[in-house]
């Protein structure tokens, strides 16, 4: 009987371990093979409570108006702030000034400081409601098949694409 | 006493074999999940992961330097986009737009995300030159640089396994766009990166019927430009987030020397979208004399502010001469 007990404890002991050590396997070769599913599921789900960071803190950016030169160059054909026309370029910085104007309201090196690097500031704000409804639009924004072709054909270039890729 | 302490030895053992099953099941787990990461980290993401993130990330870039609203250059941007894209052979829409600030620089995003600058777009000289630009950004998107940069990053830390087989939304995907657009604005790409997209940029406008050295002609000028506070304010982020224009130059001179040298520059076309002639009439709708194609027409409509034309329906060359007839 001593014998016996011990025996069947043992027994025991290695069937809960060797059966552990199974479950261990065959847990791993399925994380392995499962490819997206379980996993993109629960982390959608545990996304779902999670409150959105966008909205609220609306940034505006950080206008510096330039300097307008003396060019004689038009103002462009964008009407941004009621009739006014948005000039291209603002800056007189050696480099060549397409459009100088005094409606300079929306001119200016947006986002960045005096060294050209991005403001932090602006890389830790969240996104407007306004700006995500912009990238939506231009998600949308497509050139229609014909003003390609049109386009391409007045240019001289090549009216045929490249095979698609797999 | 001997019968008990045998079954004491006994059940001890059981839960000692226990113990240690239950620390091997964990570890196994543990680096099945790792091993699952890294797995998930290295397949390309999906085409709807790509959008969800790209478009979040374009929503970033927005915020930062807003857009600049124009929509016949929009418009002219995206064909010149789209002829050099077809070229890429990829199947994916591409998008471009224009971001509104007078620094120089372009920026791609995942999904098929272009934007080029308003200062960089005043100081490209042809159509050839802004096909070579946007060519480079095509082909970082092909070749998914930002991509492979994102999921070498998650590789290199496991505590972000986010987005490695699911669609992200809400919170997650603003971070990641938030991560992705600080890399892209902040680090520099990696040479070999930025070469394979100068190589394939090259290709793509090439093909598309461009004058292939568009892009070099552009990156020549950028050297010569004078060092003041506001060229070191406008050219700042192109320095630190490319290589050297020296090397790129040299690189793209080798490279030149294989395509061909008749390719379309249409410096005129680019003048009628981007750069504006010197109009001073008053009053009507200005009609150019000299008809450019894609305008649809020699008939442009404008309209007269603070005494000069601003006109709706394109750009005409500098020199255009033009007639306006009084509004009727």
């Amino acid at each position: 009987m001593k014998g016996q007990v011990s025996l069947g404890a043992l027994l025991f002991a290695s069937v809960l371990a060797g059966s552990g050590y199974t479950l261990s396997l065959s847990l791993q070769q399925q994380q392995q093979n499962n490819n997206s599913g379980q996993q993109g599921q629960q982390g959608q789900q545990s996304q779902q409570g999670k409150k959105s960071q966008q909205g609220g803190n609306q940034q505006q950016g950080n206008q510096q108006n330039s300097n307008p030169s003396q060019q004689g160059n038009q103002p462009g054909q964008q009407q941004n702030n009621g009739d006014k026309p948005t000039p291209l370029f603002g800056g007189s910085i050696g480099l060549k000034s397409s459009r100088q104007t005094k409606d300079s309201a929306t001119l200016g090196f947006n986002g960045v400081d005096p060294n050209g690097q991005v403001q932090k500031a602006m890389l830790s704000a969240s996104v407007s409601p306004a700006d995500a409804m912009k990238a939506q639009q231009l998600a949308q924004t497509t050139v229609a098949p014909a003003d390609l072709t049109q386009f391409l054909q007045d240019g001289g270039l090549n009216p045929n694409a490249a095979a698609q890729k797999p | 006493m001997k019968k008990p302490s045998r079954i004491l030895i006994a059940l001890l053992g059981i839960a000692v074999l226990s113990q240690t099953s239950s620390a091997q099941l964990g570890n196994v787990l543990k680096n099945a999940q790792k091993a699952k990461s890294i797995a998930d980290n290295n397949k390309p993401w999906t085409p709807d992961q790509e959008q969800a993130i790209g478009q979040a990330s374009a929503a970033k870039l927005i915020n930062v330097f807003r857009l600049y609203e124009n929509p016949d250059m929009v418009k002219y941007v995206n064909l010149v986009g789209n002829a050099v894209a077809r070229q890429s052979g990829r199947s994916i829409a591409y998008h471009f737009g224009i971001l509104d600030t007078d620094v120089v620089t372009a920026v791609s995003l995942p999904g098929g995300y272009i934007f080029i600058t308003r200062g960089a777009l005043a100081n490209l000289k042809n159509e050839s030159e802004l096909a070579g630009v946007l060519a480079h950004e095509v082909a970082h998107i092909d070749k998914r640089h930002l991509e492979r940069e994102i999921r070498a990053q998650k590789n290199a830390d496991f505590a972000k396994t986010e987005a490695a087989s699911h669609v992200p939304v809400g919170a997650e995907l603003a971070n990641m766009a938030g991560s992705i657009v600080t890399r892209s604005l902040t680090l520099q790409v990696s040479r070999d990166k930025e070469s394979e997209a100068d190589k394939f940029g090259v290709e793509y406008s090439s093909k598309a019927g461009y004058d292939a050295s568009g892009l070099r002609n552009f990156l020549q000028f950028l050297t010569s430009v004078p060092a003041t506070p506001e060229s070191k304010r406008a050219l700042g982020l192109w320095g630190s987030t490319h290589p050297p224009l020296p090397d790129r130059i040299n690189s793209l001179n080798a490279l030149l020397a294989n395509y061909p040298t008749d390719g379309q520059k249409l410096a005129e076309r680019y003048a009628w979208y981007v750069n504006p002639p010197a109009f001073t009439h008053e009053g009507g709708t200005a009609t150019a004399e000299a008809p450019a194609p894609a305008a649809g027409g020699n008939e442009v409509d404008g309209v007269v502010v603070q005494g000069v034309v601003v006109l709706n329906g394109g750009k005409l060359p500098d020199g255009t001469k033009v007639k306006v007839r009084p509004q009727q």
